[in-house]
């Protein structure tokens, strides 16, 4: 039987025509990019309005920086400093005759200058835009930011356009001076999305930033969240914590991933195999590191979860309710609860699923006490060790604790029933390999007999701790230290916990820890003596 | 046997006294503050004096605009968010369909106090839902720097190993963490330092005390 169409349903379509129709110019653009997609679609630019039919509209400024010389710039890297010429800022993309800019088309081979990442840009910010607006509410997000892609610059050493292999948000005084150096009035004291493309470094491949849409939701919900929510660790009673800056990580891989209807947040395309995936069963703290993405998919997990517990718009509604009152330092532990006391309120019939799904993860409550096992990441997956802040960048209370600052994660081991001494043998580096600067850093163990955590406490407005035991180790080889304990308070049978302290400045990365135990004591002085 | 103190040593105390904040009183008048509010479900770091969040809330509010609104919530509640010398900027007012959040920044005589604040949740019948604050009480024996910006940015580049620039973003105001001081808050074109951050000097003794992130690392 022909059933006729009913008459609501043709004026939805004619106000939806109306929207996204005549009047609207037309655009090429990868769906999410090059690596989901085999070919563009077809989509309207929304909410231009730029005279000159530059992308530029409400929501969004766009523009481009291609590799013809401009404003010579010096980067001021202490030892050495790099000379050369910024990229000219233009904009490339302009419609044809028709109005449209649908001769705009990806590169067959980037050369970071392509018109096409503009168009990419525009239409990703305005839909996103758009989604969280029209669907949630979101209004402080109701002006344009400014976006420049292809940010490169000529390095005179190499003599060659080197792109800037990243992408970033830059909040409001950073992008003044971004405006300063940059000589044009296209920052006017407003944030920015800065992204880049990478022809330096074999690790990351032949990327354009701004070809993945992934990735411009990422900063886009960055931007949404704003330069004075989830930046900084808290401070808690197992020692600094780093979840907060991992929550900001997870809201922005969760709301493009769940706008986009996959949980493959960071995409196959900018970061291959590191690629994040929200359907997992990451939780705090056997999947706590330091490192604020991956930690952050603890978060953003918990979060797909109550997606599908909740649906994507009753879900997406709670967290935005829930992340809007969010402040520097809300940690898992206050996120969680905020989010349930939104569940309550909206689908009290799925707060007590809700809690357990929090609880599961770890997200209520985490010890970030979790058990050790030995690793050894030197090599190209050392950006996902464990880092131990320093005290140049540690909460202010510990920057002058006189032990050092500890580390995010505490570790439980096991003593075996004939264990008479345990060595302890960790790698912490400092400094940047990439840099030539790479160097052994100053980092201890506080070490506590049992199963207990090392706590905190704060009473005298310094951080006094529970360990039995603050030690550096031996240095062994070029990079690492090796701690040997022995004596009574190693007790066969039982339980150690560690956490390893940062008495340096800078940020260590530990890339290696290795525990051996004994049953023969070695080191004829006692190491652990005092454990009341 | 009368025994005689130095007068030093009794000026010294009474510095100390008067520049330490009783911290058990502000955190016991908290404790009382909020167990006056009923339904409250509290979040409250152990190293605070005062609780970050608060929800469960439904206070009715007096007031015009969402700030007034939420102005009038604050100052019933003077234990969790007053202060001698502390005053609220409101930052912007953020919005869903369902909540409005009203952003104020904390100042201590005038001067911002970096990072703190406190967010205040409307419904849409003016209560308020919950709030959430960074906001700690505050005691300086001085806001008057002793350097100059420029010896503050000398600082930051002195400990990054870096030539001081002709370009730098800085500003007086207090660090609250930890123990409260006097800080000039720095900013670097990235052409010096590519990381987006802060650097943070005392604006006393110009000792460099650290940095703090101002934006999410790179998106990858």
């Amino acid at each position: 039987m022909r059933r006729g169409i009913p008459l609501l349903t043709v004026l939805i379509a004619l106000v939806g025509c109306g929207a996204d129709g005549p009047g609207q110019p037309m655009a090429n653009v990868f769906r999410i990019n090059p690596v989901e997609d085999s070919s563009t679609i077809q989509v309207p630019l929304r909410h231009l309005t730029g005279a000159d039919g530059a992308l530029s509209g409400r929501y969004a400024d766009v523009w481009n920086c291609v590799d013809r010389p401009g404003r010579a710039i010096s980067v001021n890297l202490g030892a050495m400093s790099i000379s050369g010429k910024l990229c000219t800022f233009e904009r490339t993309a302009l419609p044809d005759a028709d109005g449209d800019y649908l001769q705009i088309t990806p590169p067959k081979e980037d050369t970071g200058d392509s018109a096409f990442s503009e168009v990419m840009m525009y239409h990703h910010i305005t839909a996103l835009h758009d989604h969280y607006h029209d669907s949630y509410g979101i209004t402080h997000i109701d002006k344009p930011i400014r976006a420049i892609v292809n940010i490169q610059g000529y390095v005179d050493l190499f003599n060659k356009w080197i792109g800037l292999p990243n992408a970033n948000y830059i909040p409001v005084e950073h992008a003044e001076l971004l405006r300063q150096i940059i000589g044009i009035d296209i920052l006017d004291g407003a944030e920015a999305l800065v992204f880049g493309y990478n022809n330096i470094s074999p690790q990351i491949g032949q990327v354009n930033f701004s070809f993945d849409a992934m990735t411009i939701y990422h900063e886009y919900t960055h931007f949404t969240m704003g330069g004075s929510r989830l930046l900084q660790p808290a401070v808690d009673r197992y020692g600094p914590d780093s979840s907060p800056i991992a929550l900001n990580e997870a809201f922005a891989d969760y709301f493009p991933s769940s706008y986009l209807d996959t949980p493959l947040a960071g995409g196959t395309y900018t970061l291959g195999k590191l690629a994040r995936n929200l359907d997992n069963k990451r939780r705090c703290p056997d999947d706590m590191t330091g490192e604020t993405h991956i930690d952050g998919e603890v978060a953003s997990g918990a979060f797909w979860e109550l997606r599908r517990l909740l649906g994507r718009t009753a879900a997406d509604q709670v967290l935005w309710d829930a992340a809007l009152s969010f402040t520097l330092t809300t940690s898992f532990d206050q996120a969680a609860r905020a989010i349930l006391d939104e569940v309550k309120r909206t689908a009290p019939a799925q707060e007590a699923a809700a809690r357990k799904i929090f609880e599961q993860r770890g997200l209520l409550g985490c010890d970030r006490l979790r058990a050790h096992q030995d690793y050894d990441n030197n090599g190209p997956m050392a950006a996902y060790s464990p880092m131990v802040e320093g005290r140049d960048g540690a909460p202010a209370i510990f920057a002058g604790a006189k032990e050092g600052v500890p580390g995010y994660v505490q570790y439980r081991l096991h003593l075996d029933a004939d264990t008479r001494e345990v060595s302890i043998e960790y790698t912490p580096l400092v400094g940047s390999a990439g840099q030539g600067a790479e160097a052994r850093g100053d980092v201890s163990l506080a070490i506590r007999a049992g199963s207990d955590p090392i706590t905190y406490t704060y009473d005298s407005g310094k951080p006094v701790s529970s360990a039995h035991l603050v030690l550096k180790g031996q240095a062994v080889g070029e990079k690492a230290y090796r701690l040997t304990l022995s004596g009574p308070c190693l007790v066969p049978g039982a339980d150690l916990v560690f956490q390893l302290i940062n008495n340096g400045r800078d940020p260590a990365t530990i890339t290696s820890v290795k525990v051996t135990q004994s049953p023969t004591v070695t080191n004829p002085v006692a190491t652990f003596h005092t454990c009341q | 046997m009368a025994r005689w103190v130095p007068a030093s040593l009794c000026l010294l105390v009474a510095v100390e006294a008067w520049a330490a904040p009783p911290r058990l009183e502000l955190q016991a008048a908290a404790r009382r503050e909020v167990a006056l509010m009923a339904g409250a479900v509290v979040s409250w770091p152990v190293h605070r004096l005062r609780p970050a969040m608060i929800r469960g809330l439904a206070e009715a509010t007096r007031g015009s605009d969402d700030e007034s609104r939420a102005r009038s919530f604050l100052q019933a509640h003077p234990a969790l968010f007053g202060g001698e010398g502390s005053s609220l900027a409101v930052r912007d007012v953020q919005s869903t369909a369902d909540r409005r959040v009203v952003r104020f920044d904390q100042r201590y005589h005038g001067l911002p106090v970096f990072g703190a604040g406190v967010s205040v949740v409307l419904d849409q019948s003016d209560r308020v839902r919950a709030v959430s604050s960074e906001m700690e009480p505050l005691r300086l024996p001085s806001i008057q720097p002793g350097i100059s910006q420029g010896a503050a940015v000398g600082a930051v580049c002195a400990r990054l190993d870096r030539e001081i620039p002709t370009l730098f973003n800085a500003r007086l105001g207090i660090l609250a963490e930890g123990t409260p001081r006097l800080v000039y808050r720095v900013a670097l074109p990235p052409t010096v330092d590519p990381e987006i951050r802060w650097h943070l000097v005392d604006a006393l003794s110009g000792e460099y005390v650290g940095w703090r992130r101002a934006a999410p690392a790179g998106g990858r």
